[in-house]
């Protein structure tokens, strides 16, 4: 089959979720399909800056088409068109607006799309883009939606009640994201699976990494330092913890920062690594600690069970809470004085931790292995090839 | 902490809500014992606003924009220019709005930024009584329980101390001789 996907971003420079989702997924089907990808020139997702240069190159094997994107964002206008609809309810021409405010308003890349003729199945990532919503209408049926939501108040807009109906499938993230999306858009008619997505290969070089045994005993923290990460949460927790509990543990951080980094001896930041230092890392660590209240589906998580470790997760995200008691591979909290107890329970006892450990390893390898991902985008494929046979892209201007 | 969990068995499948569970009992017999941290206070207030405003039937999401750190709620002197009609009168319209927008600004910003400034003000203040009046009947509650201890001590002490006395004095002898 020949596959397009549609994404916003895409680069092996961007660590976005949805985008590596994206790349990764590509990357594997392309061992069974021709795939090609379609997306715009911007690497920045808050103002869509044109960065990359126009036109077609290959990323991994893969041919990727990129359209540059006419109007960056205006966050002033933006702002007011989100105040708007995301306080009271306003006519549907508003949410539209609001759609294209938020970009990336590229419309050759819609040309781009129509043109295609010959792929055969669409697959659109991230239900929030101005692209993904434009080739949806576009291509409906012939279209998997993998729509990578979270409790937004975007999600709520009555506009995309409607394009949730749209796709001939969707690809969810998890339970807890093909529930809120059911309830919201009721779409359960929709052909609909939890695929999720896998894990980069990792990396068996020899370079050289720091100690991390002799960091022991460490608490890990990888992803942007940002309060939307609610990582100044975090902060707040374990300096409290630290203080009043015990201070012989550190949190490692890994990634780039966005807030600043308190400044004390037990929190240790490490910056952007490489992908083996941030194995090893994770491989040494106690646990792994996500204080996310908004994911809709934690690669990190994975990563961490891939290792046997532990995790301790904010319980009022739903979709962590929910992947740590599917899995028994962690513990959630949802207030300081949970946190606090967690992390004396997990650093006191070693042997049941990493019994817990081995439990989310268990489901990594149940779920969200590659060839499981495979096995599912294909039963998706076939579904979507058999449903949509003899339509064509419909209203295409 | 190590010690109190030797004695509980875990299964081959360790499951990880009942580890939680116990934790959270240990947690809630602090609190009976009036033993709260700051967060948990910050937590009990969140859901007391909540529950006012949940009375007050509030929008959801403006509920949700209450509560968030910023004051993305408050009213803003900044709007969009928009018209319900199209094409070239649309136009028109929109560019004479855009035209007058500065004048009327000019009296109003004012005025909203102020009223901007005294909302936020009131917030801020209703927020912070709540969470004292939170505070001082946790304080109050803590108090009563240790009230109710003593008294019972008290009681236990003075029970005692009748037995005691009854023990140790000696005998009525005008009794004997009745």
């Amino acid at each position: 089959m020949r596959l397009g996907f549609v994404v916003q971003r895409y680069g092996e420079d961007i660590a976005g979720g949805a985008e590596l989702h994206c790349r990764l997924v590509a990357e594997h089907l392309n061992e069974f399909h021709h795939v090609e990808i379609f997306t715009t020139c911007a690497k920045d997702y808050v103002s869509w800056k044109n960065e990359y240069t126009k036109g077609r190159q290959i990323i991994n094997g893969i041919p990727v088409h990129r359209y540059p994107v006419r109007k960056t964002r205006n966050i002033r206008s933006f702002e007011n068109v989100q105040n708007l609809v995301f306080h009271e309810s306003q006519p549907i021409e508003m949410e539209e607006r609001w759609i294209k405010e938020n970009g990336p308003y590229s419309p050759q890349l819609v040309k781009g799309i129509i043109q295609r003729s010959d792929i055969d199945i669409w697959i659109l990532f991230s239900y929030r883009y101005w692209t993904t919503v434009q080739a949806l209408r576009l291509f409906k049926k012939k279209a998997i939606l993998v729509p990578t939501a979270e409790h937004d108040p975007a999600l709520y807009l009555s506009v995309f009640k409607e394009l949730f109906k749209l796709p001939g499938a969707i690809a969810y993230n998890s339970v807890e994201e093909q529930e809120l999306i059911h309830s919201i858009a009721g779409n359960r008619k929709v052909r609909g699976d939890v695929v999720g997505v896998g894990l980069p290969d990792t990396e068996n070089n020899c370079q050289e990494t720091r100690d991390f045994r002799a960091m022991d005993p460490y608490i890990l923290y990888i992803g942007r330092i940002d309060k939307n990460k609610g990582c100044d949460h975090l902060f707040r927790m374990f300096l409290r913890f630290c203080k009043d509990v015990r201070d012989d543990v550190s949190l490692l951080i890994i990634g780039k920062p966005v807030i600043p980094i308190p400044a004390h001896p037990s929190v240790r930041h490490l910056g952007f690594v490489s992908e083996r230092e941030k194995n090893e890392a994770l491989r040494h660590c106690r646990f792994l600690v996500m204080p996310s209240r908004y994911e809709s589906l934690s690669m990190v998580l994975l990563e961490a069970w891939r290792y046997q470790r532990p995790t301790l997760v904010n319980g009022r995200c739903e979709v962590l809470q929910g992947q740590c008691l599917r899995s028994n591979g962690g513990l959630f909290y949802k207030n300081y004085d949970e946190f606090a107890e967690h992390v004396v329970f997990l650093l006191e006892n070693k042997s049941v931790a990493e019994r817990i450990g081995k439990q989310g390893f268990r489901y990594y390898q149940e779920n969200y292995e590659w060839r499981v991902i495979e096995d599912k985008y294909e039963s998706l494929l076939k579904s979507v090839e058999l449903n949509s046979m003899g339509d064509s892209p419909s209203e295409m201007a | 902490m190590a010690d109190d969990w030797q004695d509980i068995e875990f299964g081959s499948e360790i499951d990880v809500s009942e580890i939680m569970e116990i934790i959270r009992e240990r947690i809630a017999q602090k609190r009976k014992e009036g033993i709260y941290t700051d967060e948990a206070i910050a937590e009990i207030t969140e859901s007391r606003i909540m529950q006012f405003a949940e009375e007050a039937e509030i929008d959801s999401v403006l509920l949700e924009k209450l509560r968030s750190p910023d004051h993305s709620w408050n009213i803003n002197p900044s709007y969009i220019i928009a018209t319900h009609r199209s094409g070239v009168k649309a136009k028109v319209i929109i560019l004479i709005k855009k035209l007058v927008r500065p004048f009327i600004r000019l009296y109003t910003d004012h005025i909203v930024g102020r009223q901007a400034q005294i909302n936020q003000y009131f917030a801020h203040l209703i927020h912070n009584l709540v969470r004292e009046i939170t505070r001082h009947q946790i304080d109050n509650d803590a108090l009563k329980a240790k009230l109710e201890r003593l008294e019972r001590e008290q009681e236990f002490l003075e029970q005692r101390l009748r037995t005691f006395e009854s023990m140790t004095m000696p005998e009525d002898k005008s009794t004997d001789q009745n």
